[in-house]
């Protein structure tokens, strides 16, 4: 069942964000919107519908079940509005060319390298048993909306109705119902859902975000961006010694919402900033605030947004200063 | 907040301790800096150093630590700074200078042997598939108290008390098994989670099941006081425990002291006894 449910995924996800990613960009796709952005748009609605059935469910003590069904009708109508804005706008598309691009004999090595690498990351999520689950509840959360039916109805550690509940900063990230509409819907238990489904879609995504990264840095060079991702997937592996790191995220709490923030968000957050896709990163920062503790909506993506703010105007700076007429035209292309 | 920077210095000890991946990140930016490359590289690497630097000295770190919530770690100030992507973009643009001479005889070997290397450094300053931190395993403990309790009731009648490995994974089994405490007993920082605390007659019971499991007694002693078994034991039927689990490594006189109060009709399963009151 939890094949069928990735099978299930990923076409929706894709069908989801090409439409969307048509609205919120009309004007004819430049080549760097690609399979990833599809995606990760279609990743970000999924988050945010989720959140409104998260505090329908919260706000209005609905159930379970009705939150599933109104996840489901938010699926639907994401997907009919994706599929017209797709036949209306089927003039701006960028016909996808059906021709296998012809691949250098390095290239050919690279990417087996790198399907190689998730294949083995993929394998350990599924195989290895070995999870973190201290300082996060997610499963416990999740088996308790499938037992309540409803959410945060009883504390998840004792199975107990709270005495004086929980913080409302807590009581309103999505992720548990996510977690528990997709076990609800697919009959997967808690366990399945959260220690294998969501770490294997959390993979996934990561290089996909990666990949709009990569495709941002190096537009003009398939072995560079596919050199990248390799990259990226050894640096994973080795950088999971300890807990926060991303690595350790990818392969031991894949499920938790400062993994998808490390690995998924903020990736593809930075690759819009370079884009200046502006209204995609807004969307981004809202996700962000539907699946982990921010300040107030301000979290990580926020800030690296300011942050890169200041670094153009470095670089625009550092760009004049240097003096020379190309330089300049390049600080005009880099500062805005 | 002078806590706080205290915390964000020893945080930053301990980061570079496990690993030396971050030093990789300090390179790739000097290299990124130094070699002629487009401006959209160089911006990353400048954004890159300047959040590095910000995440590593105490009073900008602090500053950084409250903006993320006192909720989470030091660590996860470093989510600011792109390091697997920064490593890589400096890796790539490496191999690309590497690349120049193609087309020539044995043009391969330099990239290869760059690859190789570059391989080599990754592996002595990160560390896999041996993690520091002690990471859970399902067919160990998910799967102990899968056994332990496969045939109890999961309807929310059953009210469990038993060691913390069982308790780890009780509420993550399908199904609805209450317990007298919870994972938040040991691991305070899921404490965060919800205003309810434990009242002391709870922390004892668990203070006494940890003890007994390591000492096989039937009193513990804590602190500067003994916490007598059978006093603990009824305020955990006091408070609705139906389904008592205690190790096998239980003395014979305590075994004998706990049949009086609990019973003579006990599962010996998986190393463990227990008790199913609703049973008997």
């Amino acid at each position: 069942m939890i094949w069928l449910l990735c099978l299930v995924t990923l076409p929706v996800l894709w069908m989801l964000g090409r439409g969307l990613w048509l609205l919120m960009e009309p004007k004819a796709p430049d080549k760097l919107n690609t399979f990833p952005d599809s995606i990760m748009t279609g990743l970000i609605f999924v988050i945010g519908l989720t959140e409104v059935v998260h505090l329908f469910m919260v706000l209005m003590h609905a159930s379970l079940t009705n939150g599933a069904m109104l996840f489901l009708i938010g699926i639907a109508a994401g997907l009919l509005l994706s599929f017209l804005i797709l036949v209306i706008g089927r003039k701006n598309l960028r016909r996808p060319s059906l021709k296998f691009p012809k691949l250098g004999a390095a290239s050919w090595v690279v990417l087996v390298v790198f399907v190689l690498l998730v294949l083995g990351q993929a394998a350990f999520v599924l195989f290895s048993g070995r999870v973190y689950w201290d300082r996060d509840l997610t499963v416990e959360t999740v088996n308790t909306f499938l037992q309540d039916n409803g959410a945060h109805m009883t504390d998840p550690l004792t199975g107990a109705a709270y005495e004086l509940g929980m913080p409302m900063r807590v009581k309103i990230l999505c992720l548990p119902t996510l977690y528990a509409v997709l076990g609800s819907l697919c009959h997967l238990s808690a366990v399945q859902v959260v220690l294998t489904f969501a770490p294997l879609m959390v993979i996934f995504a990561s290089y996909c975000a990666f990949a709009a990264l990569g495709r941002t840095l190096f537009e003009d060079s398939f072995l560079k961006r596919i050199g990248f991702l390799a990259c990226c997937a050894f640096l994973l592996w080795m950088g999971s010694y300890l807990y926060g790191m991303e690595g350790f995220g990818l392969l031991y709490c894949g499920w938790r919402g400062t993994s998808i923030r490390a690995l998924v968000l903020f990736p593809y957050a930075l690759s819009l900033i370079l884009r200046k896709k502006w209204l995609p990163l807004f969307l981004c920062f809202l996700a962000e605030a539907c699946i982990v503790w921010t300040l107030y909506g301000m979290g990580l993506c926020f800030l690296a947004s300011v942050g890169m703010a200041v670094t153009f105007v470095i670089v625009g700076y550092l760009n004049v200063n240097e003096g020379t007429p190309e330089n300049g035209r390049n600080a005009g292309k880099g500062a805005k | 907040m002078f806590e706080m920077m205290r915390n964000a210095w020893m945080g930053w000890t301990e980061y570079t301790a496990a690993g030396k991946l971050v030093c990789l990140l300090f390179a790739a930016v000097l290299l990124l800096w130094l070699k002629p490359g487009k401006t959209t590289h160089k911006t990353l690497a400048i954004y890159a150093g300047i959040t590095s630097v910000l995440c590593v000295f105490p009073v900008t770190a602090s500053l950084l630590m409250l903006y993320q919530t006192k909720f989470y770690d030091y660590i996860w100030v470093w989510n600011l700074v792109p390091v697997t992507a920064l490593i890589a973009l400096a890796a790539v643009s490496l191999f690309s200078v590497s690349t120049r001479e193609e087309g020539t005889k044995g043009a391969w070997k330099k990239p290869v042997l760059a690859v190789l290397l570059f391989a080599a450094v990754v592996m002595l300053a990160g560390r896999f598939p041996v993690s520091n931190e002690k990471v859970n395993d399902i067919h160990e403990e998910y799967e102990l108290a899968e056994r332990i309790l496969q045939d109890v009731p999961k309807d929310g009648s059953m009210k469990l008390w038993a060691p913390a490995e069982i308790v780890t994974c009780a509420r993550m089994l399908p199904g609805d098994i209450r317990l007298l405490y919870g994972r938040d007993m040991w691991d305070k920082s899921l404490d965060a989670y919800s205003y309810d605390v434990y009242d002391e007659e709870v922390e004892k019971c668990y203070r006494w099941m940890e003890n007994v499991a390591e000492t096989g007694n039937l009193n513990a002693v804590s602190a500067d006081h003994i916490l007598s078994g059978f006093v603990c034991v009824e305020e955990a039927l006091g408070r609705g425990v139906n389904i008592i689990v205690l190790p096998d490594t239980l003395k014979p006189a305590t075994l004998k002291q706990l049949e009086s109060l609990l019973g003579p009709n006990y599962d010996e399963t998986e190393g463990y006894y227990r008790w199913n009151l609703l049973e008997q």
